[in-house]
């Protein structure tokens, strides 16, 4: 549910974006979001079919081009947005339907509230009926049942009309009857049934004005599960049953432009998040900001002590809470990405910074852009929750797991999913499948064909069009792995770290899509001046086909988008994708055996009777990396900076200790590597051997760590050779600088010889890209 | 390489020291690093670090009185071991000065001049940045006490008690080489801290004959001085006592030479244990490099750089200082961030089951292996090529003879 929410509300902002989201299995829903003229709605069984060159798509632009004909010349994104402010006209009638299992993941309870309708207890029937309706519509609900009652708002907004009519509470009255004794109502509470019956914003009154009498009425509310709360935080401001405020972090923009001494006090802040709500409700200004001048000293003064970079990091104690903050200078702003250290170290949260900054860049042109002009702000709130919220709960491990009671952790530490945090620091193209050679050959000649725009059946219509933009990469995902790419690197990370934060892949991974189409402008780090570029995603079932464009050069000026002929190209080719059982060879790869066979749980080192279980009826053969009849590989990582893609284990149980210990090495070793790496760029350069050079790192090539792991024996009760078992493992992390830079780290048992090793990591792990 | 600056909480600067060839500090820039800390405390908040892609900076501050800012380019060093400089250099401060003149300042002018009599010592300090070519210890780094094991210890032991009692101090040892041979079980109750100053004191004062300065110890006594006092016995020993105003000097050099006379050829026979630092007796395996063994129990640290008598090193590209480099290097890395010292408590406390007791590092002409054993740390220097499993064993093997061996004491 959040997933769909998330997706749809990056989506909606002007004319670069279009999105259409049917999730499928879950009845029919559309979000005509930037197509305001489209009125149809596809039905499923349609979707299904193949679709038509120059087909409904474009169809229903033509017709909605001349329907809008001046909206669309005047090109005011400001008017589309507005249209999009009020979907209710656009909407399908079959999705009047309410999925109720849309909302299936909010919890529900029941009270019983004693009413006391004014006019009949007090007798001042006249100037309480009056005064009700000076009031408003919403004064029954304020009095009766004590809260103001709100319609969920366009964030919440789900493409169906009932959804606009809910009741949730808006604002608690004070000393209402839910303000005291049920004092665990919340603001954002969902008002499901009155009296068992469904209560929607249009009848509340009339349900309200028919209680007559002091009676007892049954309300049932739901509410939202708490990973999604944060939003409701924000803006109720003090939500009353929060225990206590979360340790200081927050994001924030800062100039010194045109700063003077007549300026207001925050006249510098540009942006700070989740300043809207406090800084309307009482200025509180969030507490890293408060000595903000001292990091802007900063960020000038590091450069000057050493003629080093700017600062990358700063730690610093707030009432015993320490505190990282991450500095990343754009230009004559500063970002800075504030986050305490139990949520995360300051090597993550660099990392992090890092990738946000870049995505930032990506999907807005700058940060600056992207935090300070408004139409933006509702996107940046939500990115703003996501990243917090998987900087504070993404690691499944530890103490902190105990608060990671959501399943919509966009980064959760479930290593069965391709979204595990490990990913998230390294390389951000996206996890690779590797699927069998002759899948991946089909995959990569449909990419090939696609972007050749080698279309089959060319009419007479699309031969005239001279096309707006020319593919200059595409990818395939498919249940959030990759799976072919024909861009580089640095491309494909972007793009990869698209999809990831804004949640298409875990959405991709974790629910078989009708139809997905992503249409939006982005600002791809390495394009040509004057040249724009867009992002085209369009997905079903679990796969994506991504593709960017660049306009400018041999193609047409740009004028009307979104080229609605090469989206439908594009869900040709992925039909094609479909039709070649992609996901079904994904599908084998994923449940098929591990290979190579993983160690996947302690007692199996144990019990040294478990061989590797190799089920017959698969086609694909199990092979493990060391001789013998068990396992003894635990874990591996290899990471392709060339690429920019990583391979691990599709499938490991989260629940072994070795996961996060893996991660949280692999992470010292590669910054160990990252040293390497800087000291053999210093060694290149003519000033080498001066003062600040750093050359003790320079020639390493592996890392070990070896770790011993007691676990308690599986079954204490039974037999006593298992007394202690107690294991040693290594995680070796070794560094390749040739043909491309190249990380792999390996985690197996104790007692591996060291030529096997050698072999798995030049053979096994070297063929595999 | 490195700035460290140091200025009274009310904002007056008391020195600047810089360490490597770089272009004194500027004064605008001096000010701006003191302010930012002070700034942020009065908001409420305490900077603690900053870093850059090459560059640290740390703060902190020492008694409520005044506030010592390190800035250091070397990319190995880590917040925790610059953090570590800081507290010696506050300690170095004590050491001379005296807690009281620190804290209670009449005369800013006078204590600045006063201060600097630290100077030579803080630039040792900050010398252990980048070690200069002859410093062979690791005790900078390792807090540890650098020792030399000898076969003729027990009889040095014997002696400096005696000698010790005469001049009415419980408070003595014996160096050879830098390395303690020997000491008074006194001795060991000092403070680490103590021990360490003293150390560092004692290599930086190259003095002919010897010392007799006044110190406070930062621990056990930072307001009441003691004498620290020292007489070269040989070349490469010497003799040092903490005590009090009374002997006189004149006194105490008559005990010494009563005392140390007869000693004079069983410390030409320890001094021939340098360079492996053990007695000669006892042999390594040859693909040993070097080694550092700590006892975190005893907080000595016994290393050596060049652990085999026979000059036929195969590996002889790595020159002693490379070595030694090397292993700090390695040191600095791992300590802390990827290996603990056992009876450490300050990290890994999380899942103490987790942690890691064994580093290994593949160079392309070398390699390093780590090793938590006990209440013993070992880090082990190897040539490239050898396996781990094979590392593995030759340092357990290693450790069990320094540690275990009889004739090996320290």
């Amino acid at each position: 549910m959040l997933l769909l929410v998330r997706l749809v509300s990056f989506c909606h902002q002007g004319r670069e974006t279009l999105a259409c989201c049917w999730p499928g299995q879950e009845g029919v829903q559309v979000l005509p979001l930037v197509l305001p003229a489209i009125t149809q709605i596809v039905a499923p069984a349609q979707i299904a079919a193949p679709l038509h060159r120059g087909g409904r798509l474009s169809r229903l632009l033509k017709r909605r081009a001349v329907g809008n004909n001046s909206n669309n010349k005047d090109g005011v994104s400001g008017n589309e947005m507005a249209h999009c402010e009020s979907p209710g006209v656009y909407l399908p009638t079959e999705a009047k339907r309410s999925p109720a299992d849309d909302w299936s993941d909010w919890t529900s309870f029941t009270l019983e509230l004693e009413v006391h309708p004014t006019t009949g207890a007090d007798g001042s029937s006249l100037s309480g009926s009056t005064g009700r309706r000076n009031k408003g519509p919403n004064h029954l609900c304020e009095t009766l049942l004590g809260f103001v009652p709100g319609v969920t708002q366009s964030v919440d907004w789900h493409g169906e009309v009932s959804l606009r009519q809910r009741v949730i509470v808006d604002k608690l009255t004070p000393g209402g009857p839910l303000h005291q004794g049920f004092a665990h109502v919340q603001q954002g509470d969902w008002l499901e049934k009155l009296n068992g019956q469904n209560v929607t914003h249009r009848d509340l009154n009339d349900i309200l004005s028919s209680i007559n009498s002091r009676e007892i009425v049954e309300l049932n509310f739901r509410r939202r599960p708490t990973s999604n709360h944060s939003r409701n935080q924000e803006t109720s401001g003090s939500g009353g049953s929060e225990s206590s405020p979360p340790p200081p972090h927050g994001i924030f923009l800062l100039s010194q432009e045109n700063v003077t001494e007549a300026s207001a006090e925050t006249a510098d802040i540009l942006y700070q998040s989740t300043s809207n709500a406090t800084m309307a409700s009482g200025g509180v200004m969030n507490p890293l900001l408060k000595w903000r001048g001292a990091l802007v000293t900063l960020a000038h003064l590091m450069p000057q002590l050493t003629g080093s970079a700017p600062p990358s990091c700063s730690t610093v104690t707030l009432d015993g809470v320490v505190v990282h903050l991450v500095y990343i200078v754009e230009g004559s702003v500063l970002f800075l990405i504030g986050a305490p250290s139990i949520w995360c170290s300051h090597i993550e949260l660099q990392m992090t910074a890092k990738q946000i900054a870049s995505l930032l860049q990506f999907q807005y042109g700058s940060i600056r852009r992207a935090l300070t002009e408004p139409r933006w702000a509702d996107e940046i709130r939500r990115m703003v929750d996501t990243l917090f919220h998987w900087l504070q709960f993404g690691d499944g491990g530890g103490n902190r797991s105990a608060g990671n009671g959501s399943s919509v952790s966009p980064g959760g530490g479930d290593m069965s999913r391709p979204f595990n945090r490990l990913s998230n620091y390294f390389v951000t193209c996206g996890q690779w499948l590797p699927l069998p050679p002759e899948s991946h050959l089909d995959v990569t000649l449909t990419l090939n064909q696609m972007e050749a725009i080698d279309y089959e059946d060319w009419d007479e219509e699309a031969i005239s069009i001279q096309r707006c933009a020319t593919i200059t990469g595409s990818a395939v995902y498919c249940q959030g792995y990759l799976v072919a790419s024909t861009m580089a690197g640095k491309r494909l990370e972007e793009i990869g770290t698209f999809l990831k934060w804004n949640q298409i892949l875990e959405m991709s991974h974790r629910r078989r899509l009708s139809s997905l189409i992503i249409w939006r402008e982005v600002f791809p780090a390495e394009s040509l001046d004057g040249n724009r570029s867009f992002l085209v995603v369009v997905g079903s079932g679990h796969i994506l086909l991504v593709a960017q464009l660049e306009s400018g050069g041999v193609s047409q000026s740009w004028d009307n988008y979104p080229d609605t002929f090469l989206i439908e190209e594009m869900q040709f080719f992925l039909e094609e994708l479909q039709y070649l059982d992609l996901e079904t060879s994904c599908n084998q790869v994923l449940n098929g055996p591990q290979n190579p066979a993983l160690v996947t749980n302690l007692s199996q080192i144990a019990e040294s009777t478990s061989p590797i279980s190799s089920s017959p009826e698969s086609e694909m053969p199990t092979f493990s990396i060391t001789p013998g009849s068990r396992p003894t590989m635990i874990n591996y990582l290899s990471l392709d900076f060339g690429t920019g893609v990583f391979i691990a284990p599709t499938l490991l149980n989260a629940a072994t200790k070795f996961t996060e210990q893996f991660q949280k090495t692999a992470l010292t070793i590669h910054s160990l590597f990252q040293r390497t790496l800087k000291a053999k760029m210093d060694l290149q350069r003519p000033d080498w051997g001066g003062p600040w050079s750093d050359k003790s790192l320079v020639a390493l090539q592996e890392v070990s760590v070896v770790f011993t792991v007691a676990e308690p024996p599986p079954n204490p009760s039974s037999g006593t050779k298992s007394t202690s078992v107690s294991e040693c493992f290594w995680v070796t992390g070794r560094l390749f600088l040739s043909p491309v830079h190249r990380e792999l780290y390996v985690c197996h048992q104790d007692g591996v010889a060291q030529d096997i090793l050698d072999l798995a990591f030049h053979l096994a792990f070297g063929a595999v890209l | 390489m490195a700035y460290l600056t140091c200025q009274s909480l009310s904002g007056l600067p008391l020195f600047i020291r810089r360490k490597g060839d770089i272009p004194p500090l500027p004064f605008p820039l001096v000010a701006s690093l003191n302010g930012v800390y002070t700034y942020t405390k009065t908001q409420g908040a305490e900077l603690e670090n900053t870093c850059s892609e090459n560059t640290f900076v740390v703060w902190k501050e020492y008694h409520d009185t005044y506030m010592l800012c390190i800035v250091a380019t070397d990319t190995s060093l880590t917040t925790v071991h610059l953090k570590h400089i800081l507290d010696l250099v506050s300690h170095t401060m004590v050491f001379y000065l005296g807690l009281e003149e620190l804290v209670n300042v009449k005369n800013i002018e006078r204590l600045k001049k006063d201060l600097k009599v630290c100077y030579p010592l803080i630039d040792t300090i900050l010398d252990g940045l980048n070690p200069k070519e002859d410093l062979e210890e690791f005790c900078d780094l390792t807090d540890y006490t650098d020792v030399l094991s000898c076969p003729e210890r027990s009889t040095f032991e014997g002696i400096l008690n005696c000698f010790a009692e005469s001049v009415g101090t419980v408070f003595g040892c014996l160096r050879v080489r830098s390395k303690v041979a020997a000491a008074t079980p006194n001795w060991w109750t000092l403070d680490s801290v103590e021990l360490l100053q003293i150390q560092l004191l004692l290599s930086n004062e190259r003095y002919d004959t010897g010392i007799d300065i006044p110190i406070y110890l930062p621990v056990r006594s930072p307001k009441i001085p003691f004498r620290l006092v020292q007489w070269k016995l040989t070349q490469n020993s010497d003799v040092c006592l903490l005590c009090g105003p009374t002997p006189s000097l004149a006194d105490l050099e008559k005990e010494v030479k009563r005392f140390w006379r007869s000693a004079f050829a069983l410390l030409k026979s320890a001094e021939s244990c340098y360079p492996a630092n053990i007695p000669s007796d006892i042999t390594l395996d040859k693909n040993v490099l070097s080694y550092l063994v700590m006892n975190t129990e005893k907080r000595r640290s016994l290393s050596s750089l060049s652990p085999h008598t026979t000059s036929g090193d195969v590996h002889s590209h790595l020159t002693s200082v490379r070595k030694r480099d090397i292993l700090r290097t390695f040191y600095k890395t791992i300590v802390g961030t990827m290996i603990d010292l056992p009876g450490s408590t300050q990290t890994g406390s999380e899942d103490s089951s987790q942690v890691s007791k064994e580093v290994f590092m593949n160079f392309e002409y070398y390699s390093l292996h780590a090793l938590v054993s006990d209440v013993y740390l070992i880090l082990v220097l190897y040539p490239s090529g050898l396996h781990n499993h094979y590392l593995r064993s030759i340092t357990r093997t290693t450790l069990k003879i320094l540690t275990h061996e009889k004739n090996c004491k320290w």
